[in-house]
């Protein structure tokens, strides 16, 4: 019966092959497996907006090198149709393959850990709805990273962890998302063995990275390695993208059109709160780990990585709606642990996780491409449905912490409440000024958006001094030096939500020294869109001015440089010491 | 009991089941093949939906490694082929060599065309400019619009003629030489202005292309028929 629901999930795989999907997903995939093929990984990444890891840039290639074999991939009008036939094949093999491999990894992990629920578990992931819609219909390649961090997982349970440091690179190497276990991967690590199979391991696991991103090294492009590794850091600047979380609904079911800049605890953004939250529970995640008995270390592993990956879905601001997706494996993975009784009762947790998470994809992709799923409802209904999953969603996380979690979150009450504390302490800190009603650094709040014709707005610094350290400089403008503003260029156009909190703005502002000596500039503040203060000409040789607004009642505010002259060409111009007030 | 002789044994049972499994591998792979042709045969007839990647990205080479396209010799041999807007009601023909490009979901209605040495997205030959976008105090002020046009491109430093301009189509508009940043005017923009729609207007630019080819181009040009 188990090859049966096999080859019926095999079989339900490749005639969804053929499934456009998410067809933008697909079509970055195309462009940057084709300039990968022709050009080489490290010309990808330095002449494309590529923001996935160094290792997956390689399958990319891998696919359209094949494609190349079989079909000509520069026939724009055949290569770039998201009914591309071959490509869609050829992309959706490895997701299946990936498929696979989990299925096996299950089976092995259970037989290890002496739970006879292998073969169901497995056969839980493989037919899993959300399992499938994420690969072959959706396209996106998260199963990837799931079999690579499993296989590391199933070498830790075969006390192989050479072998496991090697998958664990490789799986942070593939999918971003496995980066978040790396803290813990070592800590089981430290606890199963000793400080020098860390050491080991972290050799290993930096080896792997070495030779993965060799070719960064050999073609000196290592800015471009650089960029990449941090370029996702704030990508995507929103409340949430189509993850239903408390983001979502804090959004009123626009995450994408919220920025997570905005102010939501005095002058703490919701980035900042969303950063804190997410690290109370990493904190239980590692204590788990940390204070585990030893005959329960693999299964705490478990727990905790599920805790992470729960934690980091609905807490943190920016998150996919696919982040959830290496709980499909891994609470399998957990139920397999359970003594009988409670196996089916966790595998019954794991059903309604899996129809709400199938549910979220499902909604976002119809939400993007409509034609690709059935979805005849009206636009306010299905934005009505995203609440209810989202308050669903939560519920389930809420009950997963309680359910297995409560146990110890009284156990180490200490270190939680201290680390609680810890972060009150900061909130605090950070809002003091705020809270006192004493003016505060503009530049303590993050800008909402920016524009500006030569490169772009830096805190504390001119703007020159991104074009590298031996261009870092303080601001100053005809020698009057400061230590706090925005270096900012001709022409520019800076927001902030301040959220109507406070009731002046005093900046001095001014041509940076750097600047040519033809720059001339006005500087323009305005509120809502309108403007509220426009400067005389400026120059390289005046001495800065300053001013005091009023900016009552004003929810953005916009912080212009607009050039004087035709030419924008050395017109460096800071905003010096800007400050707030409530 | 007597054993039948070994030529008159029953065939071995993994025998059996392997050819019972290969042909039922057969079966399922004939059956996968005969879904993926009715597939195929259904994309074809719908088409399917050209879909390039959004932003900084790489559709084909370009520079040396691109493919040497004879520009020159475009439309040498009577091959004209008729292209449409996707939004906005334009056509016009273009020689059967060239290959043209849309950008989906582009609120320009934009096309493009591969060069050798330059990607489509940096060879737009036409687009509906919404002067709404760039000044809304230009609305229906199609001559001013175009004066100022080049205050809104850090590339370019002014402009140096603008002429009345007719297709052969009665199309209505303005030819414009702008200056780039190193004083020179390589470019040729028409700006049509679309009947009835004081808020858009047609703008097709030569770029690379030779100058026969693109005045074909630009007399072939139609909108609303």
């Amino acid at each position: 019966m188990f090859y049966v629901f096999i080859f019926l999930g095999f079989l339900i795989r490749l005639l969804l092959i053929p499934s456009p999907g998410f067809k933008a997903d697909i079509a970055f995939w195309k462009g940057w497996g084709l300039a990968g093929a022709d050009n080489g990984v490290t010309w990808l990444v330095k002449n494309t907006n590529y923001n996935y890891p160094p290792g997956f840039a390689y399958v990319l290639s891998a696919i359209d090198k094949t494609y190349a074999l079989f079909k000509n991939p520069y026939n724009l009008n055949e290569f770039w149709l998201d009914t591309n036939l071959l490509y869609l094949f050829l992309l959706k093999s490895l997701t299946i393959a990936a498929d696979l491999l989990i299925v096996f990894l299950v089976i092995k992990i259970a037989k290890r850990v002496g739970s006879r629920w292998g073969i169901a578990a497995a056969l839980f992931y493989f037919l899993n709805p959300a399992t499938i819609f994420d690969g072959v219909i959706w396209g996106q390649v998260d199963q990837i990273g799931l079999a690579l961090f499993l296989t590391s997982v199933y070498f830790l349970f075969e006390e192989k962890p050479p072998l496991a440091a090697v998958f664990f690179a490789l799986s942070c190497l593939l999918k971003f998302q496995n980066i978040i276990f790396i803290p813990i991967f070592y800590l089981f690590l430290f606890k199963k063995y000793s400080f020098e199979e860390v050491v080991r391991a972290l050799m290993l696991s930096f080896g792997t990275f070495l030779l993965i991103v060799a070719p960064f090294f050999i073609g000196k492009e290592m800015e471009s390695l650089v960029r990449l590794l941090t370029v996702n850091a704030d990508y995507f600047p929103f409340y949430s993208l189509n993850a239903f979380n408390i983001w979502w609904i804090a959004s009123s079911a626009a995450g994408m059109a919220v920025s997570d800049k905005n102010l939501v605890l005095g002058i703490t953004s919701a980035k900042t709160l969303s950063l804190l939250l997410f690290s109370f529970f990493y904190l239980v995640a590692f204590l788990t780990l940390l204070f585990s008995r030893k005959e329960a270390l693999f299964k705490n592993l478990i727990l905790s990585c599920s805790l992470t990956v729960f934690s980091f879905f609905h807490l943190l601001t920016q998150s996919h709606e696919r982040y959830l997706f290496p709980l499909v494996g891994l609470l399998l993975v957990l139920a397999l642990f359970d003594v009988e009784k409670r196996v089916a009762k966790t595998l019954g947790f794991y059903f309604i996780f899996s129809i709400f998470f199938f549910l979220n994809m499902y909604l976002s992709l119809g939400m993007h491409y409509a034609d690709q799923v059935f979805l005849p409802f009206t636009s306010s209904s299905i934005k009505a449905a995203t609440l209810y999953l989202s308050v669903f969603q939560i519920l389930i996380f809420v009950f997963f912490v309680v359910y297995f979690f409560y146990p110890k979150i009284l156990k180490h009450l200490f270190y939680l409440l201290l680390f609680a504390t810890a972060e009150v302490v900061f909130l605090t800190y950070q809002n003091a000024n705020y809270i006192l009603k004493k003016p505060i650094s503009l530049t303590s709040l993050d800008m909402i958006s920016y524009e500006q014709d030569y490169l772009r707005p830096v805190y504390g610094k001119p703007v020159d001094s991104l074009t590298g350290p031996l261009r870092w400089g303080r601001l100053t403008s005809n020698y009057y030096f400061y230590s706090q503003g925005i270096g900012s260029h001709a022409n520019s156009k800076i927001v902030f939500r301040l959220k109507k909190k406070f009731s002046k703005f005093k900046t001095d502002y001014g041509v940076n020294i750097e600047g040519g000596e033809k720059a001339k500039v006005y500087f323009l503040v305005e509120g809502d869109g309108k403007t509220i203060f426009k400067s005389e000409k400026k120059g390289k040789f005046d001495d800065p001015s300053s001013v005091m607004i009023d900016i009552g009642g004003v929810d953005y505010l916009t912080l212009k440089i607009v050039s004087a002259t035709d030419n924008i060409s050395g017109a460096h111009a800071d905003w010096l010491d800007p400050k707030l007030t409530r | 009991m007597e054993q039948n002789p070994p030529d008159l044994q029953p065939p071995q049972p993994f025998i059996k089941r392997y050819f019972l499994l290969a042909f039922v591998g057969l079966i399922f792979i004939t059956l996968v093949l005969f879904v993926y042709y009715l597939y195929g045969w259904t994309a074809r007839q719908k088409k399917g939906e050209v879909v390039f990647p959004a932003g900084i990205n790489y559709l084909s080479p370009v520079g040396d490694k691109a493919e040497k396209l004879d520009i020159k010799r475009w439309g040498s041999e009577g091959k004209w082929t008729l292209a449409k807007g996707r939004i906005y009601p334009y056509s016009f023909s273009y020689p059967a060599e060239m290959k043209l490009m849309y950008f989906p979901n582009d609120p320009t209605d934009a096309v493009g065309w591969e060069g050798d040495e330059k990607p489509a997205e940096q060879n737009i030959l036409l687009l509906v400019e919404s002067i709404s976008y760039y000044d809304k105090g230009l609305v229906g002020k199609p001559k001013e619009f175009i004066e100022n046009y080049w205050r809104f491109f850090s590339g370019l430093t002014g402009v140096k003629s603008v002429e009345d301009f007719v297709n052969k189509n009665d199309l209505r508009g303005y030819k414009v030489s702008f200056i780039n940043r190193a004083g020179q005017t390589p470019n040729i923009d028409i700006f049509f202005v679309i009947p009835g729609d004081p808020g858009h207007l047609l703008h097709v630019a030569n770029g690379l292309l030779p100058q026969d080819v693109f005045v074909k181009i630009v007399d072939s040009l139609e909108y609303g028929k």
